[in-house]
């Protein structure tokens, strides 16, 4: 079974003895992995597309018609497929850049919990 | 004979945690790159334009209680997530009823139920339990369950396949 992500970012700066809101940066985290995702998709179309679909974002006034739009020009399957890349390459980039950080203990904590994410528990 | 001078020691600089440092640059960085990405103004719409996401969303969705009572009979007929309810809190469950057409699934509402949609430690301790239930905190977030529910899923393969990579470059 897949382990929710927001559990998993947070019990990460557990182990890494992270000192602020954990919550909170495990949403900043998460909202960056779709943020990205999105703009990453939006990136891939042609430009004018582009244009348009930013003209039309700006005349929508809720998020029914926002997600309707969007729908227009981003595929579904296509966006979930883009969220794991994106969120693999997030995560891989994270964990890369506090890695020097720990000590050896703390490394050794933290290679174990990710096996566990790897297998699923 | 004069006293000596009481001896008091410098204070001594806080030790930054690096892990810590380490972590919020990172973030920031990460997000400032995000900004100069083509079709970040489209995403301005979900963090200055929707002030009002709960009382909106609610406001277009006339049928959810219909369908969330729905879902809900048919997540009920497994005697193991009934049992699982059975030990939430009433205000719990109270909370969940205004709940967005993302999640209005058999599975997403039983996983919101079950605390592995969000993560149940963390909302055990939030002030506005809905609030933190629905969204994990991020608009974002919201957006992709219209697309897809339970949104998580690909945000976890993601990171159970990088887990995988980290795992292979560092274990000894």
């Amino acid at each position: 079974m897949l382990t929710n992500p927001k559990t998993a970012i947070i019990s990460i700066l557990e182990i890494i003895n992270y000192q602020n809101d954990k919550e909170t940066f495990a949403d900043k985290f998460i909202e960056l992995c779709i943020k990205q995702s999105f703009l990453e998709m939006i990136g891939d179309l042609p430009k004018e597309k582009v244009a348009l679909l930013t003209s039309r974002i700006k005349s929508v006034s809720s998020l029914e018609q926002f997600v309707k739009t969007l729908k227009e020009y981003i595929h579904p399957s296509l966006l979930t497929r883009k969220i794991e890349q994106v969120s693999a390459k997030l995560f891989d980039a994270y964990i890369e850049g506090i890695f020097q950080t720990l000590d050896e203990d703390t490394k050794a904590k933290l290679m174990s919990y990710l096996a566990k994410i790897e297998n699923g528990q | 004979m004069p006293e000596a001078p009481e001896v008091t020691e410098a204070p001594t600089p806080e030790i930054e945690n690096q892990p810590t440092v380490r972590s919020d640059a990172w973030l920031q960085k990460t997000g400032e790159h995000m900004k100069k990405l083509p079709g970040s103004a489209i995403l301005t719409f979900l963090s200055e334009g929707f002030a009002h996401w709960g009382s909106s969303i609610l406001s277009q969705l006339p049928n959810f209680k219909t369908k969330f009572a729905d879902a809900w009979v048919e997540f009920m007929k497994n005697p193991e997530n009934a049992a699982k309810v059975a030990k939430l809190s009433p205000e719990v469950v109270n909370q969940i009823a205004p709940l967005t057409e993302g999640v209005v699934t058999a599975t997403g509402i039983g996983g919101v139920l079950l605390g592995t949609f969000f993560g149940w430690q963390g909302v055990k301790h939030a002030p506005n339990v809905l609030e933190k239930m629905i969204y994990m905190g991020s608009k974002a977030a919201l957006v992709a369950s219209y697309f897809f529910a339970p949104a998580y899923i690909p945000l976890a393969t993601g990171i159970s396949a990088a887990s995988t990579f980290i795992g292979m470059r560092h274990r000894k």
